[in-house]
């Protein structure tokens, strides 16, 4: 009997580049939008989890033939830390533009991955984040399990996640 | 440099960019700023504006959008003889070689690359300013 395969050659989104661009469009984007450095955590592999977070985001990743879904989560406490610098003003802890920040953030971290990605091959589109509340995320069936990467910032911890399609 | 009566048209899906932009604008001494939420809007906007005594004189919008995208808005803009001459900056992570040449073939003005910083902003604002008066020091 074989080993089984690794992850990394299941699907072309569970390849270590698409990992790495994401991972390193977070750290780019919240160095250079709000001045903070995110810390990475050891990355997991889990069939149907569940982000422990207050506010989240998707968006549909499609690089023909491949389907997928990107998700950034934060706690709501970082993620108006992050806002109010990224504002340069004071930004209340129930607002809207909390979530909204998080679908900024998320569209320059999708931004530098996809140039990034589509450079290495890939064909990956434009996609527009949809950032909500975490428990008000849309649920997904995947036969794969989901990548997630966890990091810390501002002493909170925060999650990406790939799930394949 | 742009006088600080300057009006700005900031279009962008997301208001925390648009907020962003707004804020380094007056930080930059410019306090005449009117938000779009997409280029639709912004088109609409561009146009009743034209109609008063403070139209609008320069226009930063993002590339991706629902409903019309920052391109789609650039070429209309620039297919109007009254705007085709208005800056122009698109500010966006869209920065894929073959859409840096869409957007300069369109009639972009400057071109600003998220994430970005005030400083970058002021430059490429000062830039956009000796493309269009190019006898300025």
């Amino acid at each position: 009997m074989g080993a089984a395969p690794k992850i990394s050659q299941l699907h072309p989104f569970l390849n270590s580049a698409v990992i790495v661009s994401l991972s390193n469009g977070v750290i780019e984007t919240l160095e250079t939008m709000a001045k903070v450095a995110g810390i990475f955590e050891k990355s997991f592999v889990e069939k149907n989890w569940k982000p422990p977070t207050d506010v989240s985001v998707f968006l549909n990743l499609e690089s023909p033939p491949c389907k997928g879904q990107i998700r950034f989560h934060f706690p709501r406490k970082a993620l108006v830390q992050i806002c109010k610098i990224m504002l340069n003003e004071d930004v209340q802890y129930d607002s809207q533009i909390v979530i909204d920040c998080l679908g900024e953030i998320s569209n320059i971290c999708y931004g530098y991955a996809k140039v990034k990605l589509n450079s290495q091959g890939y064909s990956l589109r434009m996609a527009l984040p949809h950032p909500c509340k975490t428990e008000d995320l849309p649920e997904v069936l995947s036969a794969y399990p989901h990548i997630v990467i966890p990091f810390k910032v501002l002493e909170e911890t925060c999650y990406i996640q790939i799930i394949i399609l | 440099m742009f006088k600080p009566t300057t009006y700005f048209l900031i279009v962008d899906d997301f208001q925390t960019s648009r907020k962003i932009v707004k804020n380094a604008l007056a930080d930059f001494g410019f306090q005449n700023t009117i938000e779009a939420a997409d280029g639709d809007e912004a088109y609409k906007i561009l146009v009743e504006k034209s109609k008063t005594v403070t139209p609008i004189d320069f226009i930063i919008s993002d590339w991706n959008m629902p409903n019309m995208l920052g391109i789609d808005l650039l070429k209309k803009v620039r297919a109007e003889k009254e705007f085709k001459d208005m800056p122009f900056m698109l500010v966006t992570v869209e920065n894929e070689p073959t859409q840096i040449l869409e957007a300069g073939e369109a009639g972009v003005t400057e071109y600003v690359t998220k994430p970005f910083t005030p400083d970058i902003l002021k430059d490429k604002i000062e830039a956009a300013y000796k493309k269009i008066n190019p006898k300025a020091s």
